[in-house]
């Protein structure tokens, strides 16, 4: 895949995907137009601010060609994380073009969790979501594929349970029942060896009796709505029903992505005329160049260059691993079977690494920028601008990574 | 207008198990495809099989089928997350408030409680493997003496035997952000709230340990006995699936929080033996299998009952049992004997000693002694070497009311007994 360099085609290319690989990338005229408009003579606003002002743009017109414009910056991030995660599952379902999808599906999710105030970096925070947001997905996909019907019901959380009887379809009304039932369900009915979850077979009659006597007692105090009491067999299609959601929730579907009313040529409507940010003569890119934004990044860079130069002085051991993850793309299992050491050992040091380097940074921004840390400050903002350190750092020739 | 992404070759999965894959391509191996999927922000920490096997023996001391496997995948968060945390955190973390508690804790709620220094961390297992929430039981958000700083929600997979630290937050966040369920008494945060990078939360606690991370938590008002006895009752019964929900919060937990009451909840629970009532010996009534000396020993003098000495003159009432501690004939056996003398103010004096059976001079050698409060904690112990003729706890003053534990035991082998004033 042929990294974007230039200014323009980052906020107005798609790829297109052929035979499971890159093929192109699509120029979307409008999007296009609309980026030239903007950039003429504004050389010196980098490709954060840029993001950073459309962001603040889609925040104001979630539908507008503002969408358009970050859906493509972050064509790439979405790309290098299916990539990277497809490789790994060789021989899986999952191919590079259904991880893409998955991902880039969830661009709204991203956009909504960004905030701008704490850091520029957009594409580095898509970076982190897109990754977290297909081991997410594919994980649960998994373990409805290896779970039988009754284990999958101990394997979700009461809000999963909760989104997949609304997306089933179920009354809010009769919604609490049938959580009632799986409550009562998990309580009663245990795997009977320590090692054994996954083949939970059906409940037996003693079983099903001593569900319905634990769901008819709790109703009076856990429903709204205490209703009958209830049969045996109607906890059971109720049961049947809650593993019907689950399962269905649980897996991908054919998504249709979001993509912005482009319109037709000549509707003005939906291009905006650039906010204005403070005084009249000022605009919002003015503002955002005028908060240094860029200098900031590249003392981190250098910052973060030189911490990990001490930590390959003083625990190789630990930087060998950043580099084989992040430079050369491995994933977890990879390392260990290149260095002969359990996956396990690999999580561990891979996470004192990493916090050698996120505690260094922390250190320097409260002592350097005056920034009062807390644990949620450190998380949204200087976790992502470490991730995208180090894959840029260790990839210094702009990409995600290895083709397969 | 160009379309963004050319429609990808979607694959669908029927979904029905097993679900059949095509020939050509095998499936990955469940926990290769898990652990292919890790990310360097989380944690992934392994269970060994002995320490699986010794989770499950150790959770099956609970009253429910509920209650055990909340015991045990609560034990296996434990094994696996304490090593590590004293790796990391700080070598003196420790279950909290001790590992004795831990049965009669899980056997009512979820959770595990770590402390490290002046912070408390809380373990919550879970078996789903979805990313949506955490759930935080109320009793260690809003019971001052349970509060914590950090609460760690954590992945458990009993089969390929791992468990995954995916995310965090502290009290404050929970309090402030959270969604509070009255029915099941939890408070809940989105999964997309918490604190996603591990490292996060620990560089915090090194450097910015002062910040913020407790809502301030009102003291809960203490029951009288009375009250806690008629709750212990009603709660004590193991048919209540869910006592945690039976009464109002506040009672339930001021009830919860005193180690004593909860220890005996537990016991209750679990069917077991009320306690000896050792206030009725005076007024000569006692249980079956405790005799007096006389019947112990017929026909021996025993000179080592023969101190008198509490202060008021009085002579205590003894009784005793004989305690087995292996199979008949093999010599391990001994005489415990517990004696009881008014000592001014209503408090009783305790003596207990532990004799050789009729016929032998010495105790079998090693065999020991240990008296512990009602919650659990180790009080006193003492244990009799080679020729020992006897042993004896210091003696002890005790209010009516108090309970305790004595406890004989030789090699693996141990018998207790559980007393009230």
């Amino acid at each position: 895949m042929q990294p974007r360099q230039a200014l323009i085609p980052l906020f107005s290319e798609f790829i297109i995907l052929a035979e499971d690989r890159f093929s192109h990338w699509q120029v979307d005229s409008r999007l296009k137009r609309s980026m030239e408009e903007r950039a003429k003579k504004r050389s010196e606003v980098s490709e954060n601010l840029w993001g950073v002002y459309w962001h603040r743009l889609w925040q104001q017109q979630p539908e507008s060609l503002a969408k358009g414009h970050l859906i493509a910056y972050l064509q790439e991030p979405c790309y290098w994380s299916a990539a990277r995660i497809s490789r790994g599952l060789r021989n899986s379902q999952y191919k590079l073009s259904d991880c893409f999808q998955i991902a880039i599906a969830q661009v709204d999710k991203i956009l909504k969790g960004f905030d701008s105030q704490q850091s520029s970096n957009l594409k580095g925070y898509a970076a982190q979501m897109f990754k977290s947001i297909l081991t997410n997905t594919l994980r649960q996909s998994q373990v409805a594929d290896i779970c039988s019907d009754w284990a999958l019901l101990r394997k979700v959380s009461r809000k999963r349970l909760e989104k997949a009887l609304d997306e089933a379809g179920v009354a809010t009304g009769d919604r609490e029942k049938y959580v009632l039932v799986w409550t009562s369900f998990k309580a009663t009915y245990i795997p009977n060896e320590p090692g054994k979850t996954r083949q939970l077979t059906a409940p037996n009659a003693e079983t099903w009796e001593a569900i319905a006597s634990l769901y008819n007692r709790e109703r009076h105090r856990q429903l709204n709505s205490p209703g009958k009491e209830c049969l045996p067999s109607t906890l059971e299609k109720w049961l049947l029903k809650c593993i019907a959601a689950v399962r269905s929730y649980s897996y991908p579907k054919s998504i249709s992505l979001q993509q912005p009313k482009m319109g037709r040529e000549g509707e003005e409507g939906e291009i905006l005329d650039d906010l204005v940010y403070g005084d009249a003569s000022s605009s919002l890119l003015d503002e955002l160049v005028r908060q240094g934004e860029v200098e900031k990044q590249q003392q981190v860079g250098e910052l973060l260059r030189r911490i990990l130069n001490q930590l390959e002085q003083e625990k190789p051991e630990l930087s060998v691993l950043l580099q084989l993850y992040y430079g050369e793309q491995l994933n977890q299992n990879e390392i260990g079977q290149r260095l002969a050491m359990r996956q396990y050992t690999v999580s561990r040091r891979l996470t004192q690494g990493r916090k050698f380097l996120l505690k260094g940074l922390a250190e320097w921004s409260r002592d350097t920028l005056g920034i009062v840390l807390d644990p949620q400050g450190i998380d949204k903002t200087m976790s992502p601008m470490l991730e995208e350190w180090l894959e840029s750092h260790f990839q210094p020739m702009g990409g995600g990574g290895r083709e397969t | 207008m160009g379309t963004m992404v050319q429609e990808g070759r979607f694959s669908q999965i029927s979904p029905s198990f097993p679900f059949p894959l095509p020939p050509s391509r095998k499936p990955l191996s469940v926990l290769t495809m898990t652990l292919t999927l890790a990310l360097t922000t989380d944690l992934w920490l392994e269970i060994s099989p002995a320490a699986r096997d010794e989770a499950w023996r150790l959770s099956q001391h609970q009253s429910s089928p509920d209650s055990r496997w909340r015991a045990y995948l609560n034990r296996l968060v434990l094994d696996a997350v304490l090593p590590w945390l004293r790796e990391e955190w700080s070598p003196a973390a420790a279950a909290w408030p001790g590992e004795a508690s831990l049965p009669s804790l899980w056997e009512v709620v979820d959770g595990t409680a770590i402390a490290v220094g002046e912070k408390r961390l809380i373990l919550l297992p879970t078996e789903a493997m979805d990313e949506e929430e955490l759930r935080v039981p109320q009793e260690w958000l809003d019971i001052d003496t349970w509060a914590a700083d950090y609460y760690l929600a954590i992945q458990v997979d009993p089969d390929d035997r791992w468990v995954r630290i995916w995310g965090g937050t502290t009290h404050r966040q929970l309090k402030l952000e959270g969604s509070y369920d009255p029915i099941d008494r939890t408070y809940s945060l989105e999964g997309d709230a918490l604190i996603r990078d591990l490292s996060a939360l620990s560089v915090a606690q090194q450097l910015c340990p002062e910040a913020e991370t407790r809502e301030a938590v009102a003291p809960l008002s203490t029951p009288s006995e009375a009250q806690a006895d008629n709750l212990l009752q009603r709660l004590g019964d193991s048919e209540v699936t869910f006592p945690r929900l039976e009464v109002p919060f506040p009672l339930w937990g001021a009830l919860v929080t005193d180690g004593g009451w909860r220890q005996r909840l537990y016991r209750q629970r679990l069917g077991q033996q009320p306690p000896i009532a050792l206030g009725r010996w005076f007024d000569n009534i006692w249980e079956a299998g405790w005799q007096s000396l006389e019947e112990l020993f017929p026909r021996s003098a025993l000179p080592a009952l023969a101190s008198r000495s509490n202060g008021g003159g009085e002579s205590p009432v003894r009784r005793g049992r004989s305690i087995l501690l292996g199979a008949p004939g093999e010599g391990k056996s001994a005489v415990l004997l517990v004696g009881l003398a008014a000592a001014g103010e209503e408090r009783v004096e305790i003596q207990v000693q532990l004799h050789p059976v009729p016929d032998n001079r010495f105790l079998p050698a090693g065999v020991g002694l240990a008296l512990f409060s009602e919650d659990g904690q180790l009080l006193r112990s003492v244990q009799a070497q080679e020729e020992d003729n006897y042993i004896q706890i210091q003696r002890f003053r005790c209010p009516p009311g108090f309970r305790f534990r004595l406890q004989v035991d030789l090699d693996d082998v141990s018998v207790s007994e559980d007393f009230v004033i």
